[in-house]
């Protein structure tokens, strides 16, 4: 054996000369804890970090304390000499246990425990042995508290092979067998909800298994005064999600950054845990005054968002034509009827966003894991808007006229047909708007998202009036709708021009409908498309013969029947949770990625490299957009490739809760994410850098440099 | 909208409301009443106007032997009542418990020791720690002249047990009182208090 303990004399024989003014410490004689000091190397080599441990044996009944002592008590302190090149890392701390002291509660273990202390030899290191000494100093208690010491020394030879030491190998295994598994990259937070302190821990779905198991949860912070340490917490879960809800104490969570801390969970009476590092839930807002800023922004940005997509590639036919019809009761000086119609258009537009997002709210309350865009996630959803945009693609075309019921065939502009019709372009416009979520949107609808419902929905309500705006406008003043051009035959023509751009519309929804859902609900999506134009087609007939009015009505109800089953046949996502990536969805062939899991991006964030997240989706416009002019570039690859750049594409088509979580912690409930690590730096990565959701080259450039 | 804001205050404010009054630094200091080892009744609000601190004790707790076997308690009651500071030394140790003594043990102790509060209470109950959920020996609070939570916490920021660490450690106490002489508010407000479990 290599490491000697030397008696206190020689200690402060051999370390005195070079000592800071260390008190005179004495060794407590007859200790209610045992303790030893060792180290699991016999011999180390330069550059080595290799493991000391504090063990303690505590007399029954008593016990120690963790760093965190709880309500009371103090957790072992240590005074190290050692050589300057020698650096001591931060104690290890095995998974502590609950020790009431009614009514209070302290942090701590009993039996045998074991801190587990890293030392680093430097590469460099000139001496020939590592000599070190300690004082250690702790607090070992049951009704009443005894403060013992004890002194240490050992050197451990350094030579040109490691070797562990045989005599320890029993005492270092136990020892690290009881220390918390890694969990620090758990997208953990903290918050304060309703005067409880609530903790968040993302888990992956094998430690979320392993612990909902478990008798006991509890998480131990190691920062004081944030919680109730007595109390039981009160445990939820929501798929693999587990929020921990203490009685709050008083200290102010403005003093903390990151906190870090215990998750254990006790399985027939095994105690285990994970390391965690807790960040303030960004969402929400600390004080009153910042969070109605916050909400004011949210609202005029959400509605400056609403105006801009009104310009959206996919919104644009349906307005031109609300413009257009505008145009024509300027001509018949049917200024009430302007009104109206613009005002219906505008409930149509609310309403439905008002349904999107009280949708979108219950569901997040229920704790699914989606965001905004969530609707193009379910091939159902593509599927009948697909159908909608060709229905109105027909109509664009002259394939047919919307009437409703015959009477009314030649009055289209009676008041009732002309407030439905407007509700239901108001409608067709929020629907096509959502895949061209404007990039002021994401922001607010992020902010919409974490806020309470009522807020919620105010920020959804504020981009719905700006989507409604232009047509308000032209509504109710008439100055405007004199500046429409005036009605003519270009106007049946620029109608039938609209087709057009719907009709690529449709091509991308079919495209996105394949990532989804694959070739099959292709197939079944053209099906039908030629069912509704044969049912549109039926419905223009007007037979006279009985027969024939029955094999119309059987063929429509036949067609009908087909176009409902379609859904429940063939449109299921190709599995719910793994990404589609495909070559076409992502078609980065020039350079490689790895598509994003929380457990692999969690190891890349552990190693070497530099890493680059894109968070994309097919039906996400904007992200193809910018894939197409900054990212999938020759350049960017190229600086990607200098840079040593791993790149992640975490493809969120359709619904993925990971990237949903991933998203999240950027407080963003959308795609377009793109997020930059820097390598790290001495060991430390530097905090990631989010990019605008508009990517230039030279963004990307200035963002890597 | 401001109405509507002042509404959701108040709701939230409702919620949080924990079932306990825990005190809470920079708000009004839990009232209490009790009778002192001389036999005078103590009551909080009689003392309005005085700063005040209330100090957690067990003579037989290593923490507070620290601060007593070393003198630093001793000297910095002094140095407070000196200034016109009501010291209050309270033991909460139950009947039975380490630290619980009787009116005439408390008076031997106070000669003992050379102690210079102004009072000590003897809270076998544990009412009063409770009251002011007092942790730990040695527990130190100060209330200010408006009766007003000025800092609540340890003693100061050595944890250690050894009386040597003492004049190097920072005394939050002493700092919060001469903040209070000056007519500020204590830099430090709360820290996390150190030393044995009060034995309730």
């Amino acid at each position: 054996m290599n490491i000697k303990f030397f008696s206190l004399f020689l200690l402060f024989f051999v370390f005195c000369a070079a000592a800071s003014p260390v008190s005179a410490f004495e060794p407590t004689k007859n200790p209610q804890v045992q303790t030893r000091l060792l180290a699991d190397h016999a011999q180390v080599t330069k550059g080595q970090t290799f493991d000391l441990v504090f063990e303690q044996k505590i007399t029954l009944g008593w016990h120690t304390y963790w760093v965190n002592a709880g309500d009371s008590g103090s957790a072992p302190g240590f005074t190290w000499k050692k050589p300057e090149a020698i650096t001591i890392g931060d104690v290890q701390w095995p998974v502590p246990k609950r020790i009431p002291m009614e009514p209070l509660l302290n942090y701590g273990y009993e039996g045998t425990a074991h801190l587990v202390i890293p030392v680093t030899v430097p590469a460099d290191f000139t001496g020939r042995k590592v000599s070190l000494a300690a004082n250690v100093e702790w607090l070992v208690c049951h009704d009443i508290c005894i403060p013992e010491y004890a002194t240490f020394a050992l050197e451990v030879p350094v030579g040109k092979e490691p070797v562990l030491d045989e005599e320890n190998k029993n005492v270092f295994e136990t020892a690290r067998a009881n220390l918390p598994a890694a969990g620090t990259d758990f997208a953990s937070s903290f918050a304060e909800k309703k005067g409880k302190f609530a903790v968040n821990f993302c888990l992956p779905s094998e430690a979320a298994e392993k612990i909902k198991k478990a008798d006991e949860i509890y998480f131990f912070p190691r920062e004081w005064g944030l919680l109730n340490y007595a109390a039981k917490p009160e445990v939820k879960w929501k798929e693999s999600t587990l929020t921990l809800l203490y009685p709050r104490e008083t200290r102010d969570l403005n003093e903390i950054t990151t906190l870090n801390g215990i998750l254990s969970y006790t399985t027939d009476d095994l105690r285990a845990g994970y390391q965690i590092a807790a960040t303030e839930m960004m969402d929400v807002p600390k004080s009153q005054p910042e969070g109605v800023h916050g909400l004011w922004q949210a609202l005029l940005y959400a509605f400056l968002g609403g105006l801009i997509l009104n310009l959206m590639p996919c919104v644009f036919p349906v307005l031109s034509l609300k413009a257009l019809s505008f145009a024509k009761l300027a001509e018949h000086h049917e200024t009430g009827k302007a009104r109206l119609y613009a005002v219906g258009y505008t409930l149509g537009v609310l309403i439905s966003f008002m349904a999107l997002a009280g949708i979108l709210v219950a569901l997040k309350s229920a704790g699914a894991q989606i965001g905004w865009g969530f609707q193009l996630q379910e091939p159902i959803v593509v599927y009948v808007l697909a159908l909608i945009m060709f229905a109105v693609g027909l109509n664009l075309s002259g394939f047919f006229e919307i009437s409703f019921g015959v009477e009314n065939a030649g009055h289209k502009l009676t008041q009732k047909e002309g407030v439905a019709g407007s509700f239901f372009t108001g409608l067709l416009a929020t629907l096509v708007a959502t895949p061209c979520t404007a990039p002021f949107m994401a922001g607010a609808l992020g902010f919409a998202l974490v806020q309470p419902a009522h807020v919620g929905m105010a920020v959804f309500a504020a981009l719905g009036l700006g989507l409604a705006f232009p047509i308000l406008l032209l509504g109710f003043i008439p100055a405007l709708q004199k500046i429409m051009p005036r009605p003519g035959m270009w106007m049946e023509r620029f109608k039938q021009f609209l087709a057009f751009p719907l009709y690529l519309f449709i091509v991308w929804l079919v495209w996105v409908l394949a990532q989804q859902a694959g070739a099959n609900a292709v197939g079944l999506l053209f099906i039908g498309m030629v069912k509704l134009a044969f049912v549109i087609w039926l419905l223009k007939l007007r037979p006279v013969a009985l027969f024939a009015k029955s094999l119309k009505w059987l063929l429509v109800i036949a067609s009908v029947i087909v176009l409902l089953l379609i859904p429940l046949q063939g449109l299921k996502p190709m599995s719910t949770v793994m990404p589609a990536i495909t070559a076409q969805s992502v078609p980065s062939q020039s350079y490689p990625h790895t598509a994003f899991t929380r457990e692999a991006f969690n190891a890349a964030l552990g190693g070497e490299n530099a890493l680059f997240v894109d968070m994309t989706a097919a039906w996400c416009i904007s992200c193809k957009v910018n894939e197409k002019v900054a990212l999938q570039t020759k350049k960017t690859y190229k600086l990607f490739s200098d840079k040593n750049v791993q790149l992640f594409i975490g493809d969120w088509t359709n619904r993925n809760p990971e990237i949903t979580a991933y998203l999240q912690e950027f407080n963003r409930s959308g795609v377009p994410l793109y997020v930059y690590y820097p390598a790290p730096v001495n060991g430390i990565r530097p905090p990631p850098k989010v990019l605008p959701q508009i990517l230039t080259p030279g963004i990307v450039a200035s963002t890597l440099e | 909208m401001k109405l509507l804001l002042s509404f959701l205050v108040m709701a939230c404010a409702l919620v949080a409301a924990p079932a306990f009054a825990t005190p809470e630094v920079g708000k009004p200091a839990p009232d209490f009443k009790a009778l002192d080892i001389e036999g005078h009744e103590i009551a909080l609000s009689a003392l309005q106007g005085k700063t005040i601190v209330l100090e957690w004790t067990n003579h037989g707790c290593p923490f507070v032997k620290k601060h007593y076997e070393s003198g630093n308690m001793q000297a910095l009651q002094k140095e407070a009542t000196d200034n016109g500071v009501i010291w209050v030394s309270i033991v909460s140790s139950a009947e039975g418990k380490e630290g619980h003594i009787d009116a005439a043990k408390a008076k031997a102790l106070k000669e003992e020791q050379g102690a210079n509060f102004t009072h000590k209470i003897l809270d076998a109950s544990g009412e009063l720690g409770r009251k002011y959920d007092a942790k730990t020996t040695p527990h130190m609070f100060v209330i200010d002249q408006d009766g007003v939570l000025v800092y609540a916490g340890a003693i100061d920021d050595n944890k250690s047990a050894q009386q040597d660490v003492i004049p190097t450690s920072k005394n939050y106490v002493r700092e919060a009182l001469n903040a209070l002489k000056e007519g500020k508010k204590p830099e430090t407000a709360s820290t996390e208090p150190y030393g044995c479990s009060v034995k309730y």
